[in-house]
């Protein structure tokens, strides 16, 4: 039905009409670039409240019959524009184009208005998620500097009582939830993916090269990346230490999947390690045992045996609770 | 000669440490002393620079991005590869990484809470290259 669609950002200040995307059938000259409102006739009034301009024939409307030539030189005889509103003002809007002028019914002027409601929702949305996103960055931030102030006051208050072992592992699970936190914010949406907080945990403890990753894209929320980041942590911690990875041929497989379907979608994930040295069940059970039997989303569901091969871990936990924030 | 050694031509290698946070820039300094470094403190990037303009023996800057005055430590970062090129520098932060095009040449990022032991490993790997270069053949 239509010549030429088109979508255009306003501005204010210069009265001027940005078009930068629009579709039209072949024929029709380009109308991207600025146009300035007056120079096509009556129209910024009716664009600055926000009512629908519904031109039948450019020519002789009386809003734009003194500026016709400017409209014919774009072959737009019949016209509807849509103002695109946010907070009470036209931001964009949408203009449809016929190259012959032409009667638009109330449908015809229905569907744009209600394309143009669309557009509106959509735009708004995408503005909330860009200040959402600039918001948890700014709180990662914060929190990773907490993180790395406590880090501070622990060796500092307790060098001389701690063990250097103790401290360190103390460290390194900060650091871990320092990833965890990473991996909430990096993603352009509200939550983690596993990928990222598998990558990076593991890029921390230096391993990245030697574990093999595979999985779909499942989203994380906050108390299931951080437990998660802490989970990898430990079982990477203990392979380079007692594990696979602690001979040079050692490598670690991680690999999930999504089983079941609807509420009982589950989410498993298998850690298994080979080519490392005969391994055998801790004799203490310290935080990192206790960590680990937490799993995946802090409530259990974790299987660990020691094969002849090499450790294997099997988690698995409700979908719905590891995408839950 | 051994990686693990950061003393050059006899003398401790000495490196700045460039941190606006008094408690973490005390923890950075202890972890570098305990390795052997000798260690210059800056609480901002103009002191840095005005440190760097009367010392000529610095080898390595560690510093901090988010810092107030003029200057971040990424201008500090861009200033010392620019005035003083064999300067090694390494980059931390709390905050997201900075991308590879803004990082100077040679330069190592390291993300917040730190890893002691790899920045005290990379410190010693950059002063040891160093070392290398510059003893005589």
């Amino acid at each position: 039905m239509a010549s030429r669609a088109s979508f255009g950002e306003l501005d204010h200040t210069r009265e001027t009409v940005r078009i930068e995307i629009g579709w039209s059938i072949e024929g029709m000259p380009s109308i991207e670039g600025e146009h300035r409102f007056s120079d096509y006739g009556e129209l910024r009034g009716a664009l600055l409240d926000g009512d629908v301009l519904v031109i039948d024939d450019t020519s002789t409307d009386a809003r734009t019959a003194a500026d016709a030539t400017a409209w014919t030189s774009l072959r737009a005889h019949a016209v509807v524009i849509v103002p695109v509103r946010e907070r009470g003002r036209t931001v964009a809007v949408l203009l449809v184009h016929k190259d012959m002028p032409y009667h638009w019914t109330d449908e015809d002027v229905g569907f744009l208005r209600s394309a143009a409601d669309r557009l509106e929702a959509a735009n708004a949305r995408r503005r909330e998620d860009e200040q959402q996103a600039l918001i948890n960055g700014e709180i990662a931030h914060r929190l990773k500097n907490a993180l790395s102030m406590v880090q501070a006051i622990a060796t500092q208050t307790l060098r001389g009582d701690a063990s250097p072992e103790g401290l360190e592992a103390f460290a390194h699970r900060l650091q871990a939830l320092g990833h965890g936190h990473d991996a909430l914010t990096s993603g352009r949406m509200k939550a983690a993916t596993l990928n990222d907080v598998l990558g990076g945990v593991l890029d921390g403890a230096g391993i990245r090269d030697r574990c093999t990753v595979h999985g779909p894209t499942v989203e994380m929320g906050a108390r299931a990346a951080l437990s998660t980041s802490l989970l990898i942590h430990e079982l990477a911690t203990n392979a380079i230490k007692y594990g696979a990875l602690c001979a040079t041929a050692g490598h670690v497989d991680v690999a999930w999947q999504i089983e079941g379907q609807g509420d009982e979608c589950r989410l498993t994930l298998d850690w298994s390690e080979r080519g490392g040295p005969a391994v055998t069940p801790p004799t203490r059970k310290g935080f990192g045992s206790k960590l680990i039997r937490l799993g995946l989303v802090g409530t259990g569901g974790s299987d660990i045996r020691y094969d002849e091969e090499g450790l294997r871990a099997a988690f698995s936990a409700r979908l719905a609770e590891v995408e839950q924030a | 000669m051994s990686t693990t050694d950061p003393r050059i031509d006899g003398h401790t290698a000495i490196v700045l440490i460039v941190e606006d946070e008094p408690l973490q820039r005390l923890d950075m300094i202890d972890m570098a002393e305990r390795a052997g470094f000798e260690v210059l403190e800056a609480h901002d990037a103009s002191h840095a620079v005005a440190l760097l303009e009367i010392r000529t023996d610095v080898r390595l800057v560690l510093t901090d991005i988010d810092m107030p005055g003029a200057m971040d430590g990424m201008n500090l970062a861009a200033a010392v590869r620019k005035r003083w090129p064999p300067i090694e520098i390494i980059i931390i932060t709390a905050g997201p990484a900075p991308a590879q095009s803004e990082m100077p040449e040679r330069a190592v990022f390291m993300t917040k809470p730190l890893n002691y032991e790899r920045v005290v490993e990379t410190m010693k790997r950059m002063t040891a290259i160093q070392n290398a270069q510059s003893r005589p053949r």
